[in-house]
């Protein structure tokens, strides 16, 4: 495995059920480099969301093997899962999964309380991410005060907040309007060009895909296609997304 | 189809239902049982002659109804939550509020009948272990207690009439909210309104007025028992003062519910260690929003110790009392001057003839003709009564009776007397001394809690030689029985003489004679009814608090597993979960404990003082044993029952879910 490969999915299957067997995976394999912005897209039922399950250790693969900055994470023990997860991934998903009963300050910090880092540390770094996100005047709130875009850059602070090798996001625009998903992306965009962070996004959508630096196509299980942006712009980047849907990624996307 | 749709989500929730289920199931069978009990022929007939007794029986039944009712209808309303999104889903699929409403109360009665029905059944259990409980205490010989078709009736008619309350309120609210709130129903975490430290500020308060209740309790006991003051105004001082307790308790825990989270989370070091902030926060929010019900719990709670408490207590003392009011089986004071009265020769003729004798005594009460120790008692001091006279018995046969009755014989000195009352008071007898034979006797020595030997509320044991040329004014009968199964209702009524009054034109029946065996059997029936009724609230008051506990905490499960399955996919790992969940439960759960199992030692020490006041020295360990056991094993009910519920709770939050 390269050094610089933060991921690397080897032969990767995921099967479904008792009497009725689902196929969700049919053996992936993909790399992502470190300081990438990898895009998964697909249909629904494509396999996006449990590729992504079982590359944050959410869930397990019947198959194949997961290595994150260098670790098998199928080898782990639950334990070193949980640390491994609280360590080295970062997590945003769409419906930002907020504790309700902590205040955003307190949200933000936890996973540095979970890794028992010192009181000093923890708020000189909760500080530095939500002025970073621009969240540092809405510590005392509870989320449910905030609007949908500051709910995910809520999220988005608790996520980077311990430097995680990888970030995964999971539809982070799905529940948020055009204006906030197009500023959680500029941030996302941000995070990845100036300050080198690796980040592996599930989305649907292809105007959030064309923020990426590479796509990958699911269908049915497996990846179909993969384009990648070089030098081009986001608007050509859009269209190469919708041309590679409307070939062969789902009803849903042929004009 | 409704039918269909209502049976078949019975069956599929079965583990949401459940609790319900075996809350009202466990209800009707209280319930049913002690409103069989109330309605008893027995209970019936005791009640003819104690009206007293019978009404507060009566305001017992209602007042567990109450208790009761508030339950099912918590319980009904938990059901109600629990399926807020499903009946928002149905809305938004086209069926109508009214559908919604018949589903609803269609399942609710399929529940309640299946709990009625099986609540009767274990009702009809208890019912006849209730009636075991309470022969056994009345040392009588346990028969297959009736049931009573009144009872049945209330039983049945308080369920129903809940379930067509709690019917009515859930169509309101059904009727009235919106389907955006019942299927996302926004979980509100409120934002304090009064600053924690006003709420420590009445912790502070309601704890004095807790302290003032408690106080007020022990005063006003003392008085009711020394006599001292109306009868009326200390019941109603009395009263206040339990009131007092009860608010000071209950805004007591409304405080500590409010401001302990705060406490915890002054330390910023201690808030930022491991999911110790998430904890707080949880417990902030959990006993937060359900501070009154926290407020209810620990009233309950602390009724129920000090129910127990009083209901032990008393059962536990009244031997002891028996013993020091009866030291012999037939006691009997007979004036020397009465000629009505049925004369000692006589009376021991007719017992003899009736019953067989283990051991028979007769001493005499010496008299001076004046009352020249007794205004050193505490009745004399108070009392102006100048007919009263002091009396006398010689040593020697006060000695007998102290032997037989298994006590040291006492040694009385050149010119000692020891005086003798049948309770501790402020009796002083200082300098009290008396000219007997021509000589001076001082009252060297006070007993308070000895046997009552002589029926009599003071008396003095003299050196046999002074009590030479004294008249004789009464003369005291002792006698133990072989056996305690004699007939003595028909010996007291040989015993029994007429006096008629024949300027009011009435006889008055009287008996000399009183017979232990009865007195015992008297005391027990009552004893035996207050001690299974005040247990009995008592443990309706646990079952309900622990029953409203339960479901509370099984109402957060969704709401919980959505919080810890963040937790685990942040990195906390299983066992921290774990952890974290045993920690938030143990607060909301036990913070109404503590202080109500404290309950224990003001009654205790009450209980004691009462005690020690009526003579009853000897039974203060029991007291101590009973207070000390009574927390004991409420803890291990209150330990099992969280165990359970947290079993339940713990499943429920961490399910295997399908991502």
């Amino acid at each position: 495995m390269a050094t610089d490969n933060i991921l690397e999915v080897v032969n990767l299957t995921k099967y479904y059920g008792g009497a009725v067997v689902t196929k969700a995976l049919a053996g992936i394999s993909l790399k992502v480099q470190k300081g990438e912005f990898v895009a998964v897209m697909g249909a629904s039922g494509s396999g996006k969301s449990t590729l992504l399950n079982i590359i944050s250790t959410i869930d397990k693969a019947t198959g194949g093997d997961v290595f994150i900055d260098g670790k098998n994470i199928g080898q782990m023990k639950e334990d070193e899962l949980a640390a491994f997860r609280r360590d080295r991934l970062g997590f945003v998903f769409q419906d930002y999964n907020l504790l309700d009963t902590l205040t955003v300050g307190e949200n933000i910090a936890l996973p540095l309380n979970l890794a028992r880092k010192t009181l000093v540390y923890t708020e000189s770094e909760t500080h530095r991410v939500g002025k970073l996100l621009g969240v540092e005047n809405e510590f005392d709130k509870y989320p449910r005060e905030l609007s949908g875009g500051q709910r995910q850059r809520v999220a988005l602070a608790r996520a980077l907040i311990t430097s995680p090798a990888l970030l995964l996001a999971d539809e982070p625009t799905g529940a948020l309007d055009s204006a906030n998903s197009k500023g959680l992306m500029q941030t996302l965009s941000f995070m990845n060009g100036e300050l080198g962070c690796t980040i592996l996004m599930v989305t649907h959508d292809p105007v959030m895909g064309s923020y990426a630096g590479r796509v990958l196509f699911l269908k049915d299980g497996k990846i179909f296609t993969e384009i990648r942006r070089g030098d081009r712009d986001r608007k050509e980047m859009y269209d190469d997304i919708l041309a590679v849907l409307a070939t062969g990624g789902g009803d849903d996307y042929v004009r | 189809m409704f039918a269909k749709l209502a049976f078949r989500n019975v069956r599929r929730q079965m583990s949401g239902y459940i609790v319900y289920f075996a809350t009202v199931a466990v209800t009707v069978a209280l319930m049913f049982a002690v409103n069989n009990a109330v309605f008893s022929p027995d209970v019936l007939s005791y009640a003819d002659s104690h009206e007293q007794a019978y009404g507060a029986m009566i305001a017992l039944t209602v007042f567990v109804s109450l208790v009761v009712a508030c339950v099912l209808g918590y319980a009904a309303s938990f059901m109600l939550k629990l399926r807020k999104r499903e009946f928002g889903t149905y809305l938004t699929l086209g069926m109508t509020r009214r559908n919604i409403l018949a589903l609803f109360l269609l399942e609710n009665l399929i529940i309640c009948v299946a709990a009625l029905v099986v609540g009767l059944l274990i009702g009809f259990v208890l019912f006849q272990l209730l009636s075991i409980a309470t022969s056994a205490l009345m040392e009588v010989d346990f028969r297959f207690a009736a049931y009573s078709v009144n009872g049945l009736l209330l039983t049945v008619g308080l369920v129903v009439g809940m379930f067509l309350l709690s019917s009515l309120l859930s169509s309101v609210y059904l009727k009235k909210t919106r389907i955006r709130e019942l299927i996302y129903a926004d979980k509100k975490v409120p934002k304090a309104r009064i600053h924690p430290a006003v709420w420590g500020a009445v912790a502070v308060v309601s704890f004095a007025a807790v302290l003032v209740g408690i106080f007020l309790c022990d005063r006003e006991f003392q008085a009711l028992v020394e006599g001292l003051g109306d009868e009326n105004e200390i019941t109603l001082l009395l009263f206040a003062a339990i009131v007092l307790f009860a608010i000071g308790i209950a805004l007591l825990h409304y405080a500590l519910s409010k401001c302990v989270p705060y406490l915890f989370m002054c330390s910023k070091k201690r808030r930022c260690k491991g999911t110790n902030m998430f904890v707080m926060r949880q417990m902030k929010s959990r006993l937060g929003s359900n501070a009154a019900l926290g407020a209810v719990l620990a009233f309950l709670i602390s009724f129920t110790v000090i129910g127990c408490n009083i209901s032990f207590i008393i059962k536990a003392t009244e031997k002891i009392e028996l013993e020091i009011g009866f030291p012999y089986e037939i006691m009997g004071v007979v004036r020397a001057d009465d000629e009505e009265a049925v004369p000692i020769p006589r009376a021991r003729e007719i017992i003899g003839d009736c019953v067989e004798l283990k051991t028979e005594h007769v001493f005499s009460l010496y008299t001076t003709g004046r009352g020249d120790l007794y205004k050193y008692t505490e009745l004399g001091k108070y009392m102006d009564d100048s007919n009263e006279r002091d009396r006398f018995i010689a040593e020697s046969e006060f000695n007998v009776m102290m032997t037989e009755c298994g006590y040291a014989p006492i040694s009385l000195g050149e010119g000692e007397l020891m005086a003798v009352l049948s309770a501790e008071d402020e009796s002083d007898f200082e300098g009290a001394s008396v000219v007997l034979g021509g000589r001076e006797y001082s009252v060297v020595k006070k007993e308070t809690s000895l046997p009552d030997f002589c029926s009599t509320y003071f008396y003095c044991v003299a050196p046999d030689e002074a009590l030479e040329g004294m008249e004789e004014l009464e003369y005291v009968y002792v006698a133990e029985t072989v056996r305690s199964d004699y007939d003595f209702e028909g010996l007291r009524k040989k015993l029994t003489y007429s006096i008629e009054y024949e300027e009011g034109g009435f006889t008055i029946e009287l008996a000399d004679f009183n017979f232990r065996e009865r007195v015992k059997r008297s005391s027990n029936r009552t004893t035996a009814i207050i001690t299974v009724g005040i247990l009995y609230v008592a443990i309706v008051f646990m079952f309900m608090a622990l029953a409203v506990l339960a479901l509370k905490s099984l109402s957060h499960c969704d709401e919980d597993a959505a919080r810890y399955s963040v937790l685990s996919k942040l990195g906390a790992s299983r066992g921290e979960c774990k952890l974290t969940f045993l920690k938030e439960s143990l607060a909301v759960f036990f913070l109404p404990l503590p202080l109500s199992l404290l309950s224990s030692i003001p009654v205790g020490i009450i209980c004691c003082r009462v005690l020690k006041a009526v003579g009853l020295l000897q039974a203060v360990p029991v007291v101590i044993s009973v207070c000390i056991a009574v927390s004991a094993v409420i803890l291990s009910v209150y330990l099992c029952y969280f165990a359970a519920t947290h079993l339940v709770a713990f499943r429920r939050t961490f399910k295997p879910r399908r991502i």
